[in-house]
């Protein structure tokens, strides 16, 4: 989060699905021999939307 | 100014244990310059904000100064970080620093044009020498320490001294720190009795570099092994002259750690302090100081302590004083159970007999040893591994141990650089066994660089491969071996030697299974 010396907006992250939320726990923690299945493609995340920007 | 601080994600499948010390004092010093400051830490929460929300919360001002810092492992997120900074603000001085960039800031800074300037090693001066330069225009010429464009040049400006005094800095800035997110994961440093149970737990830096000088460690630019590493021995002994010797090792002074631990007392009533320091027994003489002035205070009672030191230093007078200061843990750096690449390979001029004595001490003394191992090191073989297994079944120790990882700046590193590329491009590793003359220089240097692009993207957590440096054991040996080593299996590491055709000593021979069985069958036919 950001934190400043002066008033800053504060933007929260959004509601996420249970879903959304699992996947990421799983990403980074390991999921063992189970087989998830994600809803939505990482590459996704690593165009990182900059032309939204 | 309005001057952003952002502190990368670090270790994405663990809890976050430290706030990002480094950053907090960088932003206190931008207050201190009259600056509107914000720290924008990425690492406090679990799961990490999505890309989109992170950009939103870079979005929600026009900055005129952003500093991002990091170690090598958060290079990858650090490059993601710096496209979104600057997408949002175009004409931002976008300044870099920490163990990332220290080490080749010409070099991240070609494959980051993002970036405007980079700081090399300790950053409090330089950066207020940034700010206050920016200020005035920009003439970064005159700024020590930094690498800066000038068109399409990237240069070098003179290096910067180190700081000679420590207590001239000021606290981190906690106020710009989410501490309490912070404190609902006190419990996940699992290092000793009271570090899990703890509720509000905080770190700190008391130290800056360690009079070891480990062959696969760096320190961020912050001492003099680290300068020798980056300058040449000739222009560090020129510094010396020009602004006093270049230390090895630099603390705070116990009075100003006492007066920041109070600080964290009154404020957050902390129960627990890691101090994450690399060595700080080096200088038993301080750390007997630090505890009268601890218990002098009181503070023996309401706060716990952790930090981190070495075998040598580890004496019984010192523990039994650290004990009575309400030390629970001291962690230290066990690295191998062979002496031969403790002496030879690590250069840490350590031997197994002093590890073996510190956590005696420890033990009697009742403070718990948290000892870490490696496995990889350029020599060592198979029997090297068989001595620190050997050495957590003699200690009765569960251990998983670190890959060992030729971060950028250390000396594994500028030693092994080639064969380090051609883990990353196939075709240098086939021109490294069949020269071609046919292939230009030219052409061989851009894919080095783009190799050498390939490993910093894919550096990680030591407790995960990366890369290597070992001679003797490739990729699925590194993994396999570190899995049987946690697991004490001496047996399948054994047969594993006898696969792959790598010769055990005859000491191993009586618990070797392919020994015993060949024993066994040349005794059925006799």
């Amino acid at each position: 989060m950001i934190k400043g010396n002066f008033k800053i907006e504060k933007i929260v992250q959004e509601e996420r699905s249970d879903q959304e939320l699992f996947e990421d726990l799983i990403a980074q923690s390991g999921v063992g021999s189970n087989m998830v299945f994600r809803t939505t493609k990482k590459d996704d995340d690593d165009e990182l939307f900059l032309d939204d920007l | 100014m309005k001057v952003l601080l952002i502190h990368p994600p670090v270790r994405v499948d663990h809890d976050p244990l430290d706030m990002p010390q480094g950053l907090m004092i960088l932003a206190s010093i931008a207050i201190q310059e009259g600056h509107q400051t914000a720290l924008l830490d990425l690492n406090s929460q679990r799961p990490v904000p999505t890309w989109q929300n992170i950009a939103k919360q870079m979005g929600v001002e026009k900055w005129d100064v952003i500093a991002i810092g990091g170690l090598s492992s958060m290079y990858d997120d650090i490059v993601k970080v710096l496209k979104i900074a600057r997408k949002l603000n175009p004409d931002a001085l976008i300044v870099c620093g920490g163990g990332f960039i220290t080490y080749m800031p010409d070099k991240i800074m070609k494959f980051c044009p993002e970036i405007d300037i980079a700081g090399i090693g300790e950053g409090e001066e330089l950066f207020k020498d940034v700010l206050r330069t920016k200020e005035k225009g920009g003439n970064w010429a005159n700024v020590e320490g930094i690498c800066y464009r000038d068109d399409d040049q990237i240069l070098f400006t003179a290096p910067r001294p180190l700081i000679p005094n420590l207590d001239t800095l000021p606290l981190p800035a906690y106020d710009l720190v989410d501490v309490e997110e912070y404190f609902k994961y006190s419990g996940s440093l699992w290092t000793a009795p009271g570090s899990w149970q703890s509720k509000r737990r905080m770190n700190m830096v008391t130290e800056r570099g360690c009079p070891r000088q480990c062959t696969f460690c760096t320190h961020n630019g912050m001492n003099r092994w680290d300068q020798e590493m980056i300058l040449g021995k000739d222009r560090v002994r020129q510094m010396d002259k020009d602004f006093g010797f270049q230390a090895i090792v630099r603390f705070f002074s116990p009075k100003y750690v006492i007066e920041h631990a109070l600080h964290l007392y009154d404020k957050y009533k902390i129960d627990y302090l890691c101090l994450m320091d690399e060595n700080n027994t080096a200088s038993p003489g301080r750390m007997h100081e630090f505890c009268d002035l601890w218990i002098k205070e009181g503070l023996h009672k309401k706060v716990r302590l952790a930090t981190g030191g070495d075998s040598p230093s580890i004496k019984p007078d010192l523990v039994k004083h650290m004990k009575e200061a309400n030390f629970s843990t001291i962690a230290i750096g066990g690295e191998s159970g062979s002496d031969r690449i403790l002496l030879n390979d690590i250069g840490k001029g350590v031997t197994r007999a002093h590890n073996q004595q510190a956590i005696e001490i420890l033990q009697a003394g009742g403070i718990t040893p948290s000892m870490t191992f490696m496995v990889g090191n350029p020599n060592e073989d198979i029997n090297d591994v068989l001595e620190t297994v050997d050495f957590f079944i003699q200690n009765n120790a569960i251990v998983d141990p670190f890959i060992c990882t030729p971060y950028p700046g250390t000396k594994i590193f500028f030693d092994n650089q080639d064969f380090i590329l051609q883990q990353y491009d196939e075709r240098l590793a086939l021109l490294a066994k069949s020269p071609n003359p046919n292939i230009s220089e030219e052409v061989i240097k851009k894919w080095k660089d783009e190799a050498l692009q390939t490993f910093l993207l894919s550096l990680n957590n030591a407790t995960d491969y990366s890369c290597t440096v070992s001679k003797k054991f490739d990729y699925a040996d590194l993994i396999a071996i570190k899995h049987f080593m946690h697991e004490h299996n001496t047996d399948k590491l054994l047969k594993l030697a006898h696969m792959r055709g790598w010769n055990h000593d005859h000491k191993w021979d009586d618990i070797c299974p392919v020994c015993k069985a060949e024993q066994d069958i040349s005794l059925v036919i006799s």
